[in-house]
């Protein structure tokens, strides 16, 4: 762990000093990180791409920030300091296409696609949860994201994505009942499909 | 299956964020680097760790610079000051030594009235001063030796011996004392001092004045002690003490003046004591200024922003051609950092023959943007006007033209090809002149630490008069100018 704290050091020194290959190589410890805190915010895998790319501009940008010598294990603490990185720039996408993404109508297609996990509850693997939760509405989805799996409150909830208290427990709770029928194999649960841009 | 509570749904959506791992081949670094040499492009090397000065270090370090210079000749002018003050207190307060006062002492020679300068005139003179004094009884012997009396208090005697005193001496004429001069020898002096009542009735006696003075300043007033202190008369010698101050403080001395008893010559004491010397004014060259300037440097080309300092370091050399007007030239080392757009350095196609359908090289890819490193020398040319002084206070201008003598060029070229960001490194160590390639405009502030040193600080902005360096590119610089200077004397003369 000494020296897996030491590359990583070695690594943010690089980044400060702008050096690509040490960006690289700290891309590519962290990418797979990056993926899994995206890819249950959106459901297009383009965007996600896009997120994790501009968490990474973000955090070579201001890597001079983190401090490695306060924390002794140097690799779990950037990677809690990138996690809010990338929370931000998941809500910063949210807030940027909120106006665009609210209010789209459900398609039949979406029904198609809750139905191919036909799996009991016992059977249920992560991929179909995180899928299930990737096909909830956004506002349905970031606030469950943000409130059940990141710990956030909902007045922090309410801080970051402009809403109140009371929008956010609503769509927590239209949240989990969408999830609940999705993963009970409720056929007649109408889910969300990114649209097409 | 119905009945997954609320809590099982948070439950399964932690496990699952926590364990499940994404398929993640979709991400690419190709992709983010190409955002990143957008957003943050790759610096180029740093330089040499003495030239690239970063703000950080040469802002304190200009402020030492000053600050230590300040503190250097303050310092040095105090303990002058002091020295003097402290000279002055000894003079005031100690006794005459009788044995420093044996007529030994070197003292430059004296200046000679020509008119003095005839013995019988000379001697005329004194005969004349005796009889004009009636209240006066003066003796002499052969050796030139003379006691005056002063029939009113008869307090003084006084006695000397020295070569210098002979009656035929021109010398011993009190008139002999030339204003403005530090005036003969000590028995000269003695004789002056001593002469009491006699030189009293002289009517331009400045030069006793100013030969009193500069006494007080060489130490050398404790001569007129001499015949003071004399046992035969055994009698404080008041005339003694009113040419020599040293013996007892201003106060005291004022107290211990003669009366006076019809005699002309007396009534002339205050205003002789108070009469000023005629100084004449010293004018003092300080044409040249010569200095230690260094600074920061922004440059821009175009409209591209640069986020880098540059900076200068060098020496100075002025020469006041009239009190206000200097011609100011230098030699300074200069870092300039830029960011270019792609266009200046985009490399010509070259020329194929005619009968050549297909060229054989590909043609370079369309550079996107360049960031610059020019290293050189610069000599600026310019006049100055002081265009106000106030106290150690001076506002001026510049202007005038600067060359660039460019000898290191380092460029990085951002530019893509088949998808790929890229960044190339280019260096041109060619030594390429640029005489008066641009304008030098400045202004600025000086403020005078004594000494003949001074601190200013001058901002400036160089325009463009052509383009320099691989790329033609026309660079606008900002800055400010720190600068330490010094202005020996040249020469000094009396006007």
């Amino acid at each position: 762990m000494v020296n897996g704290n030491q590359h990583i050091s070695a690594l943010i020194t690089g980044c400060r000093q702008n050096d690509r290959n040490s960006q690289k190589d700290l891309y590519q410890v962290l990418k797979g990180y990056a993926m899994k805190v995206c890819y249950r915010y959106q459901h297009n895998n383009h965007q996600v791409e896009e997120i994790v790319n501009e968490g990474f501009t973000k955090l070579f940008k201001n890597i001079h920030q983190f401090d490695e010598h306060r924390h002794v294990e140097v690799s779990i603490a950037l990677k809690g300091w990138f996690k809010r990185i990338l929370v931000n720039t998941c809500i910063d996408h949210y807030r940027k296409n909120a106006s665009y993404i609210h209010g789209q109508v459900l398609s039949e297609e979406t029904e198609k696609i809750a139905d191919h996990g036909e799996t009991g509850l016992d059977r249920l693997s992560y991929k179909e949860i995180i899928e299930a939760i990737r096909l909830l509405s956004p506002a349905y989805r970031t606030v469950f994201n943000l409130f059940v799996i990141e710990g956030m409150t909902h007045e922090e909830i309410g801080n970051h994505l402009g809403i109140s208290v009371g929008a956010s427990k609503s769509n927590l709770s239209k949240a989990r009942e969408n999830l609940r029928k999705m993963l009970t194999k409720k056929t007649d649960v109408k889910t969300y499909v990114e649209p097409i841009r | 299956m119905s009945n997954l509570s609320d809590k099982d749904i948070d439950r399964l959506s932690r496990d699952a964020a926590e364990f499940y791992e994404p398929d993640d081949s979709m991400l690419s670094w190709s992709k983010l680097e190409q955002q990143l040499v957008k957003h943050i492009p790759e610096r180029p090397p740093d330089g040499p760790s003495l030239f690239r000065i970063r703000p950080l270090i040469w802002g304190p370090s200009v402020l030492l610079l000053a600050g230590i210079s300040y503190f250097i000749i303050k310092n040095t002018a105090y303990r002058r000051d002091s020295t003097l003050q402290t000279q002055r207190e000894n003079l005031i307060a100690k006794p005459a030594d009788p044995s420093r006062l044996s007529g030994k002492e070197k003292a430059p020679a004296p200046a000679v009235n020509p008119q003095e300068s005839d013995p019988a005139n000379a001697q005329a003179r004194k005969n004349n001063s005796a009889k004009s004094n009636s209240g006066n009884k003066i003796s002499r012997n052969a050796e030139g030796e003379e006691a005056v009396t002063n029939a009113g208090t008869g307090v003084s005697a006084q006695k000397e011996n020295h070569p210098d005193r002979s009656p035929n001496n021109p010398d011993a004429s009190p008139n002999s004392i030339i204003p403005g001069k530090n005036n003969g020898t000590p028995g000269q002096r003695n004789q002056n001092a001593n002469a009491g009542n006699r030189l009293r009735h002289q009517p331009d006696l400045s030069g006793e004045a100013n030969a009193i003075s500069n006494d007080l300043l060489s130490g050398n007033a404790q001569t007129g002690f001499e015949a003071g202190e004399s046992e035969a008369n055994g009698k404080q010698n008041a005339t003694a003490e009113y040419f020599g101050v040293a013996h007892l403080p201003y106060p005291a001395m004022f107290l211990s003046q003669p009366e006076v008893h019809g005699n002309d010559s007396s009534l002339n004491r205050f205003a002789v004591r108070n009469k000023k010397p005629e100084l004449k004014s010293l004018q003092v060259n300080h044409s040249l200024v010569i200095g230690l300037l260094m600074g920061p440097d922004y440059t821009d080309v175009g409209t591209m922003s640069n986020n880098q300092l540059g900076n200068n370091i060098g020496l100075s050399l002025g020469y006041y051609l009239t009190r206000r007007l200097s011609v100011n030239t230098g030699f300074q080392y200069t870092s300039k950092y830029y960011w270019s757009d792609g266009k200046p350095f985009q490399p010509q196609p070259q020329r194929q023959p005619l009968n050549t359908m297909i060229s054989m090289y590909a043609p370079f890819p369309q550079i996107e943007t360049v960031n610059g490193r020019s290293s050189m020398f610069e000599i600026p040319l310019t006049l100055r006007y002081d265009i106000y002084r106030h106290d150690k206070l001076t506002l001026y201008v510049n202007a005038g033209a600067s060359s660039y003598l460019l000898r290191k060029q380092h460029y990085t070229y951002f530019f893509h090809n088949a998808g790929q960001a890229y960044e190339w490194q280019n260096k041109n160590n060619d030594h390429l002149n640029y005489w008066f390639a641009v304008g030098n405009i400045s202004a600025g502030i000086e403020q005078d630490l004594g000494k003949g040193f001074s601190f200013q600080a001058e901002p400036f902005v160089r325009l463009p008069f052509r383009g320099i360096g691989v790329g033609n590119l026309k660079m606008n610089s900002y800055g400010l100018l720190f600068s330490v200077r010094y202005s020996p004397v040249l020469g000094r003369k009396r006007k």
